[in-house]
Formats: structure tokens, sequence, C-alpha cells
């Protein structure tokens, strides 16, 4: 060999330590082999110029596809590992539910029958000592809700979540969700919750070992791949407290039927979705419920703000009710839908890719 | 036949297969006769021709074992060889490809291109 290509070979040499260090393994030495080999045969045909700028040239573009592909393997392995780690369950049978057994319905439907009935008493028999406002006691509500969700979730989820346990664990957190927005926390909950999934993932992706999955984890993902609704019922499980909230001037108008309406709208589609079969019908009717109740608690702004404190008059209070109610349903809408966007991406990164 | 779902393949992929179909080659070869095959078309770089390479092992259309010829094995060089698998979807391309270069003859000879 002459100088020039004894002097490029170090450079190709120095290269290939770019490379990813298992490619270089299994690759480096019959890389460098091969590249010697050419430079070898194209000298000897005076083209070696050529070969050189061919080789660096594409250099860049060989070393971006190898970091990709390996990046891609690790990926394409981590969801392999978590779908088994999800798939191949651990846990006990799943109990039938609310298609199979009206037991099981009643069950899943305890949630909303209990708070649709408190908030009934509540509203329209008031009670003595029951003080105005109590909508907007974060500490009341905590005291009610936390004791009545917290151990029910947490023997559900001994259980292997099934899908009573949901709406409970929808309501839990959806209560805590609220304390942390009224106390400027709602963005360092969300960061936290999201942080803690990353890394769980990360950890999988990084060094492939089921056991790195945390067990929660495990069980949402075993209980989901049964019946991925299940995440969106859940999320349906907030709907008394959207009521609450929605209605947190009841104490003050002439208790319009309304409130009454929202309750039964909610526990109707609660009820429906526990008895369907047909996901479609499941998702929509989880959908009619969560729209037809916060309508119910804008017919009564309406009949109540428009009779007592006039819209009319002050047009910034009528359109500001209307714009949180929307919000409030467009955030809801978004979570019983995240399931189904969530499948819809995993399809699309799961297109065919030519070899 | 069933035709396989990896099919149609990239111009490079389908070069390296077709050079692997008579006998197990060496990487440098496998350069070389790309470039014949294709008539100077596609001309791969070492790192193009082990990127490809690596991803047809993963996928087990070729297999990979220690040169037996003594020069080879002095460089410490690779084989690479077609297996059952990947000489199966190559047959299979080859025939899409011959479908392909069928219909336009006939309407070439139909006198309408």
């Amino acid at each position: 060999m002459s100088n020039v290509p004894r002097f490029t070979a170090r450079v190709y040499h120095l290269f290939l330590r770019a490379y990813p260090p298992d490619y270089i393994e299994t690759f480096g030495n019959e890389m460098y082999g091969t590249f010697i080999e050419g430079a070898e045969e194209t000298q000897s045909q005076n083209a070696l110029t050529s070969y050189l700028i061919r080789e660096f040239r594409e250099m860049p573009k060989a070393l971006l596809k190898a970091y990709w592909h390996g990046c891609k393997n690790k990926i394409l392995n981590g969801i392999q590992l978590l779908s088994e780690a999800t798939l191949s369950s651990d846990l006990p049978p799943a109990p039938p539910d609310g298609r199979e057994s009206w037991l099981q319905a009643v069950l899943e439907l305890s949630p909303f029958l209990i708070s649709g009935l408190l908030l009934i008493l509540i509203s329209y028999l008031p009670f003595e000592g029951m003080r105005a406002g109590w909508q907007r006691d974060l500490g009341f509500l905590g005291k009610v809700i936390i004791p009545l969700t917290l151990p029910i979730f947490l023997i559900g989820l001994m259980r292997g979540l099934p899908r009573w346990a949901y709406p409970f664990g929808g309501l839990l957190l959806s209560y805590q969700a609220l304390v942390a927005y009224q106390s400027g926390l709602w963005l360092f909950l969300i960061v936290m919750l999201l942080a803690s999934v990353i890394l769980a993932v990360a950890a999988i992706f990084t060094s492939p070992q089921p056991f790195l999955l945390p067990v929660l984890l495990r069980r949402i993902g075993q209980s989901l791949s049964l019946d991925w609704t299940r995440l969106s019922f859940g999320f349906y499980g907030a709907m008394p407290l959207l009521i609450i909230m929605a209605f947190d001037d009841s104490h003050l108008n002439n208790r319009t039927p309304y409130l009454a309406l929202s309750v039964l709208m909610m526990v109707g589609s609660a009820l429906i979705y526990c008895r369907s079969r047909d996901v479609t019908m499941q998702i929509t009717t989880l959908l009619g419920g969560l729209t037809l109740s916060i309508c119910g608690a804008w017919l009564d702004q309406v009949s109540f703000a428009g009779g007592l404190m006039n819209w009319d008059t002050s047009p910034s209070l009528r359109s500001g009710e209307t714009a949180w109610m929307l919000l409030l349903w467009i955030q809801w809408v978004f979570l019983i839908l995240s399931p189904v966007l969530l499948i819809t991406v995993g399809r699309v990164l799961n297109l065919k890719r030519p070899v | 036949m069933n035709t396989p779902t990896e099919i149609p393949l990239t111009e490079s992929t389908y070069f390296i297969l077709l050079s692997l179909s008579s006998k197990p080659k060496h990487g440098y070869a496998i350069m070389k006769d790309v470039r014949i095959l294709s008539n100077d078309r596609i001309i791969l770089s070492t790192g193009t021709l082990y990127g490809a390479l690596k991803r047809l092992l993963e996928q087990g259309w070729i297999t990979r074992s220690d040169d037996s010829d003594p020069e080879g094995a002095s460089r410490d060089r690779k084989v690479y060889a077609l297996s059952r698998h990947g000489r199966r979807i190559l047959e299979a391309e080859i025939v899409r490809l011959q479908e392909l270069l069928t219909a336009a003859k006939q309407r070439v000879a139909e006198g309408k291109i």
C-alpha cells in the first residue's frame, strides 16, 4: 500500500469508532478489511480517489442508519417486552364484568349510584348544618371521597384491577387533580405522573428486563390488555366530581330539576356502558353521558343566572361560565378518547417499512 | 406460491440477494458483484453494505460464517450465504418483476406506449 491508502485507512479506522459498540464488535474488523481490499484494488486500477470520496461521503449516512437501526431495535424489543409483561398475566383469572353479570354491573355502577343519591339528597333535601357552598370546599369533599374510594380501589388493585375498580380510581385521581389545580400544582402533578411512566418505560427499553416495570403499571397494562375501554370508564369515574363542580351554585338557585337530570344521565350512561358488548357503543355512551350531564349544568346556569343574576346585563359572566363548562367538557372528551388515540398512534408506528 | 409480505424489496437489497444466489460471498465480493449486476448503477460503500447485511442477518434472509478460503481466513473474513427464507423472498421478487415486465411488454407490443 502507498502512503495515501495507509493514511486514509487510519482515518477510516478512526471513523469506524463512531459506530455503536455492538456494531463495531460484530462488523468492525470486517468493514476495515473490506475497505482496505477495496482501496488496494482501486489503487491498482487508478480509481482510488473516487473510491475514497464515495466511502467517506456515504459514511455519515451509514452511521446515522446504524444508530437509527439500533434505536429502532431497542424500541421494538422494549415494545415486545412491554407487551409480554402485560399479556403474560400473573394475575388471577379476570372476573366476569357487567356484560355477563348483573351483580358486577351494580358493583361497577356503585360509585355513580351512591354519589348520585347523595347529591340529590343534599341538593333537594338540605340537611341541618349543611353549609352553603360545600361544593367548593375541597377539604370537605376529600373527607367524603378519599375514605369511600381509596380502600375499594386498593382492593381492586389487589384483585388485578377488574373493571369495577376503575371508576373508583378515576374519582380519586380526579379529586387529587382538582386539589393540585386549586393549589396551583396541577402542572407538577401531570409532570410527576408522566415522568414516572416515562422513566419506567425507558428503564425497560434501555435494559430489557420485565421486572423493571413497576407492579402498578404491569397490573394496569395486564388489565387494559383484556379491555382497553376500562381506561375510558376510569376517566368517566370522575363524573360525580364534575357534576359537583358544574352545579356549584345549586345551593343558591331554585333547585331546578337539572341536577337530578344530569345525575340520571350519568348513571344511565354508565349502565349502558356496563351492559354493552360493542366498543363503539360503549365509548359513544360515555361521551353522551358526559355531554348530557354538562348540558344539564349549563341549562341550570341559564335558568338560574338568567332569572336571578340577569346574564343580559353582565355578558362577561355569561360567556365566562359557558367557556368554563366548554373547557371542562373538551378536557374530559379528550381523556375518554385518549385510549383510542393511543391505539391509533400505536398502529401508525407499526406501519411496515421497506427493507 | 404465497407472496411474502416483505416484497417489494429496495434495489440494494434485491441486488445483494441476487449476488448471493449463485454462491456464498464475502463483503468486498458482494460490493463488486452488485456493481456488475446493476450495470454500475448501484455502487455500494462499505458502510451501506454492512448496514444492509446486518438487517438481512437479523431478518434471517442470509447467514454468516467464517471464510474457508485460506486468503480469507488470514484476513479474518466472513462469508454470507442466502438462507432458505431469503431465497424464497428473492424468487417471489423475481416473479413480481417478471409480471411487471410482461405487462409492460404487452402494452409495448400493442403499440400503446
